[in-house]
């Protein structure tokens, strides 16, 4: 899946580095919410960070 | 950290994702990136509904008052019938011809764009200026 332009390249490597922070926030924001809308608003949200992980990094490969 | 602020937090960042999605999609050629940037920021926009909802219906946020009849009526008054410029298209059309002026269509595109910016703040936390450090 290689074939990156160096503009398409660093878009993944901003993808990635944001991408790892916020699955860490959302991972924290979920273990201290007290509604369990919010709560499980933020797991799902972790869990999407990290399959948009795993997409952006087939880029890579 | 309050719930409150950790649900405008997370606001902000889908906020500041879907710009960013939005960004890197017009510059990314490769169509496989392309797809996948497209579809991340599909559901990101989902996404930001979602908590959109659950922080309006807790009271975490307070939306955008409804707009007045007589404010709707004034903004009509100006783009809708015989006074506006919509009315006058004729003359306008006929001004680029004499003129050779072709850039008007892009400022109506640009008019366009800045009003749909009315939604753009579904989920702008108040006191929250929608910007991020990522941009």
């Amino acid at each position: 899946m290689a074939n990156l332009s160096e503009v398409e390249l660093q878009h993944v490597r901003h993808l990635l580095q944001f991408g790892e922070a916020d699955i860490e926030k959302f991972k924290n924001y979920a273990q201290n919410a007290q509604d369990s809308n919010v709560k499980q608003f933020f797991e799902k949200s972790a869990q999407s960070c990290e399959k948009n992980r795993q997409t952006i990094l087939q880029f890579l490969q | 950290m309050q719930e409150k602020a950790m649900v405008s937090d997370a606001l902000n960042t889908i906020n500041s994702g879907m710009k960013t999605y939005t960004d890197m999609i017009a510059q990314t050629e490769n169509q496989q990136l392309r797809s996948a940037l497209q579809q991340m920021r599909n559901e990101a926009e989902q996404s930001q509904y979602e908590l959109y909802t659950i922080a309006k219906n807790k009271n975490y946020y307070q939306p955008a008052q409804q707009a007045s009849q007589s404010e709707i009526n004034s903004l009509k008054s100006i783009f809708v019938g015989s006074t506006g410029w919509a009315g006058n298209s004729e003359s306008i059309i006929g001004n680029i011809s004499m003129t050779g002026n072709t850039s008007w269509p892009s400022s109506t595109m640009g008019s366009s764009s800045d009003m749909s910016d009315g939604t753009s703040n579904i989920g702008s936390m108040p006191g929250s200026s929608g910007t991020s450090s990522r941009s």
